[in-house]
């Protein structure tokens, strides 16, 4: 079954592309997140900073404008201030007055060690900070700094749909750079294909020369090329052969052709030709020999000065006949009496 | 008219001499090139006979050292190769006259004629 390799390996690059710049954008992610959320502790203890100066200086947390609720998920900052049972006794806002207390944090906030938390308010993430307050103005033990986290995930989840989009484009654009690529790599290929298509039999001297200045193709053009020379070759000895099988053939036919000719130039004695027969029979007999060796594919080389040839077999004596008869068995009157 | 005939085929040659000595013709035979160009260059004759392929010189290398050595006598190739390149060879070589294998020898004696005659020399 063909496939093409261009595209498979187009394919396979762009997947491969696509899922390292999957991977990448993954990894981005999570650093941004990280990031993120660094930034929002940052965040909270800034204003856990700001709001612990102003319990100091004024006894009391540092108010929120009188906005809505919706004004207040948009300032996202709910300030408290926890008794050390953990009672909210401030707020920045009355919106803030039932947020939902963090046991351990708020417990080492206490000990005096600042702590960030993950909760939920209202069925909403928030983060936390907790820290203790400072100075004696009131009851105020900790202050607890909490923001909701869904700005910070809509902001990542924004970010991973362009990464992955990113990565999606970045992989179809792999796609058709390893198009592009791997058909100018083909190209020449298809140029050596085309060209060796179109050697034809019979001509001499033909050579692949397309693209045979590329390094990466040159051993390529050289390898098909001494193949071309050694077909060249092997055609030549074979046109040869033909040509030599042409003239041993011939000889033997234009000796027996002359042989018969002669005997019937004029009238002769008998014994001529009997003698001109058994010289043809000889001639065929050497014919026969030649076209054994040949269908044997027993081309030997010639011992000839025009090149390659038959070596050539005397008859065996069995098959011969009388001396002086030319090769042709006695005729039945001149053998002995019979025996039988 | 002296014939000389290069043939190293036993049989044919000695067909061709029995066969032209029947057409009062004056014929010697020998069988290799070397000896050819030897009795061609020492005896004067009329025609030569010459086989193109013969054992170590070939029938066209007799021809080209016979025209070189100045022998201007007409030359008749017997040859069993008879492509275009082979013919042209032999002509280029400075031989009279062709004649492919088989031939009839009624023509052989033809063309022995037409180039001994003097219109043809």
């Amino acid at each position: 079954m063909a496939f093409s390799l261009g595209r498979t390996l187009a394919v396979r690059f762009a997947l491969t592309m696509g899922l390292a710049l999957v991977a990448i954008a993954l990894w981005a992610y999570w650093g941004m997140t990280q990031i993120l959320r660094d930034q929002l502790d940052q965040s909270l203890h800034s204003s856990y900073q700001v709001q612990s100066g102003a319990l100091a200086l004024q006894g009391s947390i540092v108010p929120l404008p009188d906005v809505d609720e919706r004004g207040f998920i948009e300032i996202n900052r709910m300030v408290v201030g926890r008794d050390v049972t953990g009672h909210i006794v401030q707020a920045n806002a009355d919106l803030a007055m039932d947020l939902t207390l963090d046991s351990v944090a708020f417990r080492r906030a206490l000990e005096g060690q600042p702590t960030a938390t993950d909760g939920t308010w209202h069925g909403r993430r928030v983060r936390a900070f907790y820290g203790p307050a400072r100075g004696t103005a009131g009851a105020v033990a900790v202050l607890e700094v909490a923001s909701f986290v869904a700005p910070v995930q809509a902001a990542s989840r924004d970010a991973l749909f362009r990464m992955i989009a990113t990565a999606l484009l970045g992989a179809l654009a792999s796609l058709a750079g390893a198009l592009w690529l791997i058909r100018s790599a083909l190209e020449p290929v298809e140029a050596i294909a085309r060209q060796a298509g179109a050697i034809q039999g019979g001509r001499t001297g033909q050579r692949i020369t397309a693209h045979a200045d590329v390094i990466e193709l040159r051993g390529l053009i050289e390898v098909l090329n001494q193949m071309l020379e050694r077909l060249e070759r092997s055609y030549e000895w074979h046109r040869q052969i033909v040509r030599d099988l042409g003239h041993d053939l011939r000889t033997p036919i234009a000796t027996m052709r002359a042989t018969v000719e002669m005997a019937l130039w004029t009238e002769r004695p008998l014994d001529q030709y009997r003698e001109a027969l058994a010289s043809t029979l000889e001639e065929i007999d050497r014919l026969t020999h030649i076209t054994d060796a040949f269908s044997r594919g027993r081309a030997g080389g010639r011992s000839r000065a025009g090149g390659g040839g038959w070596t050539r077999h005397p008859i065996h004596p069995s098959r011969r006949g009388a001396p002086g008869t030319g090769g042709c068995p006695a005729p039945r009157h001149r053998r002995g009496p019979a025996t039988r | 008219m002296r014939i000389l005939i290069v043939e190293d085929d036993p049989k044919l040659g000695a067909l061709l001499q029995a066969g032209l000595r029947e057409e009062e013709f004056d014929v010697e035979w020998v069988k290799s090139g070397e000896e050819g160009v030897a009795r061609a260059l020492t005896e004067r004759y009329d025609l030569l006979l010459l086989d193109y392929m013969l054992p170590k010189q070939n029938g066209r290398d007799v021809a080209t050292e016979l025209r070189r050595a100045g022998r201007q006598f007409p030359i008749l190739m017997l040859t069993a190769r008879d492509s275009a390149d082979d013919l042209e060879e032999a002509l280029r070589a400075g031989v009279s006259d062709l004649m492919g294998k088989p031939f009839r020898f009624a023509e052989l004696v033809d063309r022995i004629v037409r180039l001994t005659s003097p219109a043809e020399s």
